[in-house]
């Protein structure tokens, strides 16, 4: 057995992986986008993303400002009404879905990349490996809501609270995701080649065979963009997740279930948004998930 | 079988009893004392000493959590700290509001999931299977929460067919406790519906290609009985077993539910639990309904090995 060479040979005689090279990925990402559905998605949720961000700028109430107007009915300068407290509806549906990205943003990805390492350890070394994926199948069978339950018993609930939660959800998630589809990769002949070689296994599980997971990973993504929003949303409307006076989509949801006689838009605007949200990821994954079946 | 049946039995015991380990180590994850954290920041130090002794928790973790075990074996649950009821009363009270919500909402899920599944797998009308698919779609798309308040805002609000939400004596009162569970079981089980309904067809259609089905036809069997009595007790394996997981969480899924349609039940209590910083109550229902949902995904699998012999010989081999 020779030691691994220490300058990496020239690509194209290294037996890389499924064949394709990054830029070749790239153009069926943008194949993928480029689809009706895929387009949509894109859309939807780019739609709600820069509006959530431009939006405070130009709304005359912030989120948390008052007014003595309680309740108000939509029209003049408050489209959608107010609140209990006379906070501008409008304004708080955008901070609530401005809050929901920035939680989903911060948490998935965490999960992402914690649960495809870990699931990359469980193919490297088998204690470690047998210990996580036992991990993962018992959070896997706990229904999402009740793990974050489990968390503001331990922890305040509030925004870090949900975002933990978020997390303990997803990670097994991307964990059996990417054990199964290292799983699928070690008996292809890029593998076999690759030992030959005599590459070391560190070498070949993280240069060669990772890069070619790393399209299901993208898929499941997205996905869990949106499971991540459910999540949100279940725990801020059983009243454990964002607690007033943070607004989240869940969070007005709650309260506005209440007034839905009266005030029906309190409780539907942030459900449209949750919807479309979820609809626009859904969207995004199925035209990815097009894309990479294609290769 | 027997072996197997074991097997699995020894694994979900250990599974539970690391859980109930994590359940119980959840007030002492929380930073600060746990007293402290259960009264408040402002409480004086008499009600810190009254709820360190009835936690135990001047003793040692070990031998907190030991006695706390071996009262749940024996059937001793504790006494809720904020209600002053016993746990196992309070349990009792509440139970029948979320299982009536439960079984209402599995028999949505298994009809129309059953029913979804083999129109899909059947039809040959292009458009049909189209308007199924979407639906299917939009269905993912509508978590409890979400769903729930729609129902509510076209049945309660703009149609004023059925109540918005609470509850009735099934047994007194059994047209209105009924018209009460329709919404939040439909909201509960349309979420499942779409993926029982793709994982029946998938199933269906992998069935049809199989060689006993042409031996099936070519011995003269019509093609409604192949379907009935040779292709969908075959195609039922997957979906049970999504089912079964589906029925487990349906006690997560009460949570939200009870919240939105204001019913009691299991899920209000343990919120309430949380809310008020009712540690016992909120560990044992957290305990009950984890327990709940690792039995029934249990039971749908062995109910899979009893039909599928090749389950138990794989898991043998």
């Amino acid at each position: 057995m020779t030691a691994a060479p220490t300058t990496a040979p020239p690509a194209a005689t290294e037996p890389v992986a499924g064949g394709l090279p990054p830029g070749r990925r790239r153009s069926r990402y943008l194949a993928a986008l480029a689809t009706p559905g895929g387009a949509a998605g894109l859309t939807i949720v780019l739609l709600i993303v820069v509006g959530s961000l431009v939006l405070p700028y130009l709304l005359p109430y912030g989120p948390y400002e008052q007014s003595p107007d309680s309740l108000a009915a939509p029209g003049g300068s408050h489209p959608l009404g107010t609140d209990e407290v006379g906070r501008d509806l409008l304004a708080r549906v955008v901070a609530g879905t401005r809050l929901d990205l920035l939680i989903t943003l911060i948490a998935v990805p965490i999960a992402a990349v914690g649960g495809t390492l870990l699931g990359l350890l469980s193919v490297v070394n088998g204690w470690i490996g047998a210990f996580f994926q036992r991990v993962f199948d018992v959070l896997l069978g706990v229904p999402a809501i009740i793990l974050g339950v489990a968390v503001t018993i331990a922890m305040q609930p509030g925004t870090e609270a949900v975002i933990i939660a978020i997390v303990l959800v997803t990670m097994p998630v991307f964990g059996r995701q990417a054990r199964s589809s290292l799983l699928g990769q070690l008996p292809l002949d890029y593998v076999a080649a690759a030992e030959v070689l005599g590459y070391p296994k560190r070498r070949i599980m993280t240069r060669h065979i990772l890069p070619n997971i790393v399209d299901v990973i993208f898929v499941r993504f997205a996905v869990e963009m949106a499971h991540a929003i459910m999540v949100e949303g279940g725990l801020s409307v059983v009243g454990l997740g964002i607690q007033s006076p943070d607004a989240s989509l869940g969070s007005m949801i709650k309260a506005g279930s209440g007034n839905l006689l009266d005030r029906p838009l309190y409780a539907l605007a942030p459900v449209v948004v949750v919807v479309l949200l979820v609809i626009g990821y859904t969207m995004l994954s199925n035209a990815l998930n097009q894309a990479v079946l294609r290769k | 079988m027997t072996r197997y049946v074991i097997w699995r039995l020894l694994g979900a015991v250990v599974v539970l009893w690391v859980v109930s380990i994590v359940v119980f180590s959840l007030l002492h994850l929380a930073p600060g004392d746990p007293a402290v954290v259960i009264a408040g920041a402002d409480a004086d130090a008499e009600t810190l000493a009254a709820i360190r002794e009835q936690l135990g928790l001047d003793r040692s973790v070990f031998a907190q959590y030991a006695e706390w075990i071996g009262q749940l074996l024996t059937g001793d649950l504790g006494t809720s700290y904020t209600l002053g009821q016993p746990i196992g009363a309070l349990i009792a009270q509440r139970l029948p509001g979320t299982l009536q919500l439960t079984v209402a909402a599995t028999l949505v899920m298994t009809v129309f999931g059953l029913v979804a599944g083999i129109v899909l797998a059947t039809t040959r009308s292009r458009l049909v299977r189209q308007a199924i698919d979407q639906l299917a779609t939009l269905c993912l798309a509508l978590p409890p929460f979400v769903s729930g308040v729609v129902l509510i805002f076209l049945f309660a609000v703009v149609w004023r067919v059925l109540p918005s939400g609470g509850e009735a004596s099934l047994i007194d009162t059994p047209a209105s406790g009924i018209r009460r569970l329709i919404l939040p079981a439909i909201a509960m089980a349309l979420p499942a519906i779409p993926v029982i309904a793709r994982l029946l067809a998938t199933e269906i259609r992998r069935n049809y290609d199989q060689e006993y089905v042409l031996t099936a036809l070519a011995k003269g069997a019509s093609r409604r009985r192949v379907t009935w009595r040779h292709v969908l007790p075959n195609s039922l394996g997957p979906a049970i077993v999504e089912l079964a997981i589906r029925v487990g969480h349906l006690l997560g899924g009460a949570i939200v539910a009870e919240a939105i349609f204001a019913r009691a039940g299991l899920g209000s209590l343990l919120v309430q639990a949380v809310q008020t910083r009712d540690y016992r109550l909120a560990q044992v229902l957290l305990l009950f309904a984890i327990a709940v949902a690792i039995l029934v995904q249990l039971v749908g699998e062995l109910v899979m090995a009893a039909v599928d012999p090749r389950i138990r010989l794989e898991a043998k081999a």
